[in-house]
């Protein structure tokens, strides 16, 4: 599979596909760690994508890099999706809404992220977003400020400060549990 | 997983060095989010069948900007604006488009045998083979008037079809083929494989045919034409040794032959007979970058084999000066064979298919060029058959293109028949709802003929591994005329 640099040259209609093996599964991680729910995520991974191929035209390199676009694409899905469900401009994704019994989140996942899901929830959305893709995806805060369209220093001091506030937000039971949980 | 949560850690304390000190908590919290992270494990299917879709609409909009590319053009560079310029215009963007899609191999699952019965059209129980032996039995009748025989104990047809005129003239010696395996032991492996059938979009002749609708022919208002689409379109080169394009939109495919009003009469027979395959080969590769036919999915050019034993059959011949040129050393075939996920594709009587060109060897010119395809498929799973001694004795029948055993043969020839490999078998799927067949390609074996005679043509037999297998009493033989007749 050819890499994309994300030069000009490489995006572009012939390059699509190869774009897409490049990025499909990436995309489809972020919207689950918004949506917690895979159908949701299929379905907005395939709308990312369709709209990211309609409008190829627009891509403009000298605004940003290519993943910087392709994430944005799929971050606006996710807020359209659950905005247009719950006609309110204040959600941006199932984070916003957890708890709501009549959003479908997958069961398995909703019962992994009973323990964190308070302290994650409080965070703003690009705190979160950052958190989550150096923690559960691993990234490079190089990859990260490409996605969050921010500088890596940006993307550093984010997530030092917010580990600090869910470390001095932690209610005391939270604290002692995991000192004796892991050690 | 420890060298990532130590490097988290360090950035932290590269931003706050004071946090060093809650190192413990630090560590438990991240470890705690890690322990939370969600199977995000994303479905294959569900890529593939994604990628099938972005690739055709990719292939939609590389029409659209390659027709308003040319329409942009036409009006820019101040044309006269005809509907035949404009038609060559369009129909130039849509071969490009065509050859665009040709190199995109996209299959979409669609499911187990999700494309129903699959009946293998072979030479002993297809229709054309039924018809043959109509037309056959009313040659019959009508030699019978005009005072020649047909052998009466001969049974009549015979599965390529021609109707009536597909009668062999009286042998010499009525030979029986007979085909024995000798390849020792082998197994079909998994019980399970994919069938693959080609399909078409249709957007392309939706949209051909939206913007012929606009153009004023000056005879007929095309415009109250309703949902019109474009079938089959044919345009010629005006140039000296022009080639005409014949694209049916229908199945998606493209052909290329000479525009005969623009090459010169044929006269030498035989100058270049003496040329290398390498320097076929390289005439055909030639033509194939000349005219950018992508072939991505396709194998190396081989020289067609049966073209050997066409010109060996010739040079043989009691008569052969009523061989047809067709069959002497002036025209070669090279074949491209298809390949749909590293299995080869071969056609039911054993050769390999896939783009053909033509070359007439005394222009050293390509003259044609067919089964230029897209590449777009669904697939499905069948079960296999994998009773070794059931397709052995197939094998032995003839396989996919039959054999008839003449009851009053005068010699026996054994063609020996090796140890056969895995490919894909071509055959066609009919639908009663459609005007035409869907090309379907099926798991099969191919058996390679390890001993030759001069009257066989034939390089290996094909074995479905999916269907019903005919038995040898099926087939139908060429009808033969009498030693009366002669």
């Amino acid at each position: 599979m050819k890499i994309f640099t994300g030069d000009a040259a490489d995006i572009n209609l012939e390059s699509f596909p190869d774009l897409y093996d490049q990025y499909v599964r990436k995309i489809f991680n972020f919207i689950y760690y918004k949506t917690h729910h895979k159908e949701t995520a299929e379905d907005l991974t395939s709308q990312t994508f369709l709209k990211a191929l309609k409008n190829l035209s627009q891509f403009n390199q000298k605004k940003g890099h290519f993943s910087t676009w392709l994430y944005q694409i799929a971050r606006n899905q996710v807020i359209d999706f659950y905005r247009s469900k719950k006609n309110d401009i204040n959600i941006e994704d199932i984070w916003d809404l957890a708890g709501n019994e009549d959003i479908p989140r997958d069961f398995d996942t909703a019962h992994r992220l009973e323990k964190v899901e308070s302290y994650l929830k409080k965070l703003r959305p690009d705190q979160r977003e950052i958190v989550l893709l150096r923690v559960w995806e691993g990234l490079s805060y190089k990859e990260i400020a490409k996605i969050v369209d921010k500088d890596e220093a940006q993307c550093r001091v984010v997530f030092s400060r917010t580990i600090k506030t869910i470390k001095d937000e932690m209610p005391l039971a939270v604290f002692l549990s995991l000192l004796l949980f892991f050690h | 997983m420890e060298k990532n949560i130590k490097q988290i850690l360090e950035d932290i304390y590269l931003i706050d060095p004071n946090l060093k000190s809650k190192e413990a908590l630090l560590l438990g919290l991240i470890q705690e989010l890690l322990s939370a992270r969600p199977d995000s494990q994303i479905n294959e299917e569900f890529v593939n069948n994604l990628k099938l879709k972005l690739i055709t609409e990719r292939s939609k909009l590389i029409e659209l900007k390659s027709i308003n590319k040319n329409m942009f053009n036409l009006f820019s560079k101040k044309f006269i604006f005809t509907g035949a310029a404009a038609l060559s215009l369009v129909i130039l963007a849509t071969f490009l488009t065509l050859q665009d899609r040709g190199g995109q191999l996209a299959i979409k699952y669609a499911g187990k045998e999700a494309f129903g019965a699959i009946v293998i059209n072979s030479s002993s129980n297809n229709e054309s083979a039924k018809n043959a032996l109509a037309d056959s039995n009313q040659a019959s009748s009508l030699l019978a008037e005009t005072g020649s025989e047909i052998a009466p104990t001969a049974p009549l047809g015979f599965g390529g079809g021609g109707g009536s005129s597909m009668i062999a003239p009286y042998p010499y010696e009525i030979t029986n083929y007979k085909y024995v395996y000798n390849g020792g032991d082998f197994e079909v492996g998994s019980d399970q494989s994919d069938v693959y059938r080609r399909t078409n979009s249709g957007s392309v002749s939706s949209q051909l045919a939206s913007i012929i609708g606009k153009m004023n022919l000056n005879m007929v208002d095309l415009n109250k034409f309703k949902d019109m689409k474009v079938n089959t379109m044919e345009i010629a080169e005006d140039r000296e040794y022009g080639y005409s394009l014949y694209v049916d939109f229908r199945q998606n495919t493209l052909s290329i032959s000479t525009n005969w009003e623009k090459w010169p009469t044929r006269e030498s027979v035989g100058q270049a007979s003496e040329m290398s395959d390498q320097e076929i080969i390289a005439i055909a590769d030639n033509f194939l970058a000349d005219y950018g036919i992508n072939i991505k999915n396709y194998g190396q050019g081989e020289v067609q084999e049966t073209q050997r034993y066409a010109i060996m059959k010739a040079e043989s011949s009691s008569a052969p000066d009523i061989v047809s040129p067709y069959y002497t050393r002036d025209y070669a075939n090279v074949i491209y064979p298809m390949v749909i996920n590293g299995e080869q594709v071969y056609d039911q009587s054993g050769q390999k298919y896939g783009i053909n060109i033509g070359i007439d060897l005394a222009y050293k010119r390509v003259t044609s060029a067919y089964n230029i395809n897209t590449s777009i498929f669904e697939s499905s799973t069948y079960t296999l058959e994998t009773d070794v001694n059931k397709i052995i004795k197939f094998v032995e029948a003839g396989g996919t293109y039959g054999n008839y055993l003449y009851p009053d043969a005068t010699k026996t020839v054994n063609i020996e028949v090796g140890k056969p490999e895995r490919g894909l078998l071509l055959t066609w799927q009919w639908d009663s709802t459609k005007p035409y067949s869907s090309e379907l390609f099926v798991p099969a074996l191919i058996f390679p003929i390890t001993s030759q005679d001069s009257q066989n043509y034939r390089t290996s037999i094909t074995v479905p591994l999916i269907g019903e297998m005919p038995g040898q009493n099926d087939i139908l033989p060429m009808p033969l005329e009498t030693k009366s007749a002669q």
